[in-house]
């Protein structure tokens, strides 16, 4: 705190503000709609007023508690069992309801990380009890024994959803059904994915949540569309794999967890392991069911698989050891340090420490000011936008955005100009390596 | 070869090296320096009897305090459940009487129930007499077993005894209640619910377990 008492701030409130500001603060890189994790304002804050986003996801989760809204919906589906495919969970597999739905496949297959989601067994589960309500509900050929009682049935449809040809049974008396499958193919495909199969039946999965973690941060998550994880919820992840990674080690741990944003009133069960010998890369799998251990034990093993054949544990390995962005290699010369964060994604970029702050003193000392310019911008009282914070050591550029927050280090000596040139420049190199620094597509089932 | 699937969980106080044993029976060197375990952690281990290969799905669960309260998540449909002391600590010794009669309350079905006494090797700090252990395991038909993980001693000679008991439980099951296998793979639960369908009770008939032996 030695800068304290020698240090002058001059900040702007919201009425002076740079005149080149709203060019590039449109720019706000890192900015997507279809975020993996919620957007909030702040890690800590929970009391702060969500996005449009957040505000539904509020009022479907105080709707019902999520948990009790996924194990009712899996109490109903174990209670009242569709005619036919009851007889058939225990006995033979084969007899389970398996629409096979051909799609032109232009599967990514490079494309490392789609690849975990791909897995058919994986994505296409949820959908099965929409089916099974519709189904319920329909007094059509469905319900009918002789129908029902075939083993194998072979649906055609158009691209469009319109019934072709059924093997058993007349196609006009499978409309309703064959819309459902429609839907959930036009679900997949607007995530840029295709169906390849959808399971029916004691196969399906009560997955929640996918997430890979390495190195303390998100690698990548599949979540259920319908529900979205917290940053606080992943923060208490995050912090449980760093803090256990030895306990981790020893195989496969399956522990009840609660995750309070997610529902403070019940547990998820999650599967944790760690994909490499070195520990480096762990994968949680989230369930309701305390059942589905060795459910998602083989998932484990499938996702695993896929990993190794793409080569993706290296790849994090090397990311991992190159450690994140050099302000160096940004090459904008007055700039020593930055923080970004992307608002709408709730995630953030922190540049690596280089000289001055690779010494601990001088990097808690940067991180001291931070916390003050921070708190001083977020001040309830009277919140800034951007404030210039000229200190002994560093000048620091705090600029709040609706769509980004930033924070950028110089030496003590630069310019308002200077420092305000070298921000746009900051912001243009992150807009441009968007999708290196952020997970921008979210990955849903 | 026949192959006998069967759900077992390691309990006992933190620190009386469950995780320890575990490591030993994966073939791990012994490490000073291991964690506690949180929640459960999964080990499968075949023992090969001859005549039969029994496929352990081992829990090993988490010896801390804290998460006494999961327990019955994992020894829930077990059927075998290890009770581990540390030979040093006495009170490790008297935990075990509240898991016995917890896994009486709680689990209906029959159990195979096996007793370690682990660090075998500190002697010289040893506070539970072997008699006064082995006297506890005869009374509850539990096999008997010092272990030290340290020296990997007496660990897989318990867990050989153990698959012996739970094939043996198995087989009278099957016998006992006139029930015919059907093929290679067997499941235990499985064994015990086509018991319970058979006779309509929830008290499936158990042949009366060996006594104890110390090895």
């Amino acid at each position: 705190m030695a800068a304290s008492s020698s240090s002058s701030i001059s900040s702007c409130s919201h009425s002076k503000q740079p005149p080149e500001n709203d060019d590039i603060s449109r720019l706000a890189p890192g900015i997507s709609k279809d975020s993996v994790l919620l957007a909030t304002n702040s890690f800590a804050d929970i009391c702060e007023c969500f996005n449009e986003q957040c505000e539904q996801f509020h009022r479907v989760k105080h709707h019902s508690g999520s948990i009790s809204e996924l194990g009712h919906s899996l109490s109903r589906e174990g209670s009242q069992p569709i005619d036919g495919e009851e007889a058939t969970e225990d006995t033979d597999l084969e007899q389970d309801a398996c629409f096979v739905i051909e799609e032109n496949n232009t599967e990514n297959h490079d494309d490392d990380f789609q690849s975990a989601s791909e897995d058919p067994s994986d994505a296409m589960s949820r959908s099965i009890e929409k089916l099974r309500l519709v189904e319920e509900e329909q007094e059509d050929i469905i319900n009918n024994e002789e129908w029902q009682s075939k083993r194998k049935h072979v649906f055609i449809l158009s691209e469009a959803g319109k019934p072709i040809y059924s093997r058993y049974g007349s196609e006009d008396q499978l409309v309703t059904m064959m819309g459902v499958m429609q839907a959930l193919v036009a679900c997949v495909q607007d995530a840029r994915d295709s169906i390849r199969c959808i399971v029916a039946g004691a196969r399906r999965w009560d997955l929640v949540f996918a997430i890979i973690i390495a190195d303390k941060q998100l690698v990548t998550m599949v979540r259920m569309r319908k529900y979205s994880l917290h940053p606080v919820d992943l923060h208490l992840i995050l912090n449980l794999v760093s803090s256990s990674t030895t306990s981790f080690q020893t195989g496969e741990t399956w522990s009840p967890i609660c995750l309070p944003k997610f529902d403070s009133s019940g547990y998820l069960y999650a599967h944790i392991s760690y994909l490499d010998d070195k520990c480096n890369t762990c994968m949680l799998l989230l369930t309701v069911n305390r059942d589905e251990f060795f459910t998602l034990s083989e998932c484990k093993k499938k996702v695993l698989e896929r990993l190794q054949r793409y080569r993706c544990l290296e790849a994090i390995d090397v990311a991992i050891a190159e450690g994140g962005c050099r302000v160096s290699q940004i090459g904008i010369a007055d700039l020593r340090h930055f923080i970004y964060k992307s608002r709408s994604t709730s995630q953030f970029v922190c540049a690596k420490y280089e000289a001055p702050y690779t010494i601990d003193a001088q990097w808690e000392r940067l991180f001291s000011v931070y916390q003050r310019v921070h708190h001083r911008i977020h001040t309830t009282s009277r919140p800034l936008k951007i404030l210039f914070y000229v200190g002994v050591h560093e000048t620091i550029l705090g600029w709040v955005t609706s769509g980004f927050e930033l924070y950028a280090t110089f030496s003590p000596l630069v310019t308002k100009p200077v420092a305000i040139a070298a921000v746009e420049k900051l912001l243009r190199w992150i807009k441009r390596e968007e999708d290196r620094l952020f997970i921008l597509k979210s990955l849903t089932f | 070869m026949r192959e006998l699937i069967s759900k077992v969980v390691m309990l006992g106080s933190q620190a009386v090296g469950k995780t320890s044993v575990i490591l030993r029976l994966k073939g791990s060197r012994f490490d000073k320096h291991v964690s506690p375990t949180i929640g459960a952690s999964y080990c499968a281990c075949k023992v090969n009897l001859g005549h039969m290969e029994v496929k352990m799905q081992v829990w090993d669960t988490a010896g801390q305090e804290r998460f006494r309260a999961m327990a019955p998540l994992y020894y829930r449909n077990t059927n075998a459940a290890i009770l581990v002391y540390d030979i040093t600590s006495y009170s490790s010794f008297v935990d075990l009487k509240s898991w016995v009669e917890e896994l009486n309350g709680n689990v209906d079905n029959p159990l195979v129930l096996c007793l370690l006494g682990n660090k075998h090797d500190l002697e010289d700090r040893r506070e539970v007499p072997t008699e006064e252990a082995f006297n506890f395991a005869a009374s509850i038909g539990a096999v008997f077993q010092e272990t030290s993980a340290y020296q990997n001693t007496g660990v897989e000679e318990a867990f050989y005894e153990v698959a012996v008991r739970i094939s043996r439980l198995c087989d009278s099951l099957l016998r006992l209640n006139s029930l015919i296998e059907n093929g290679n793979n067997t499941n235990m639960n499985d064994v015990i619910d086509g018991v319970l369908g058979h006779q309509g009770n929830t008290h499936p008939h158990v042949d009366n377990m060996d006594m104890p032996k110390c090895c």
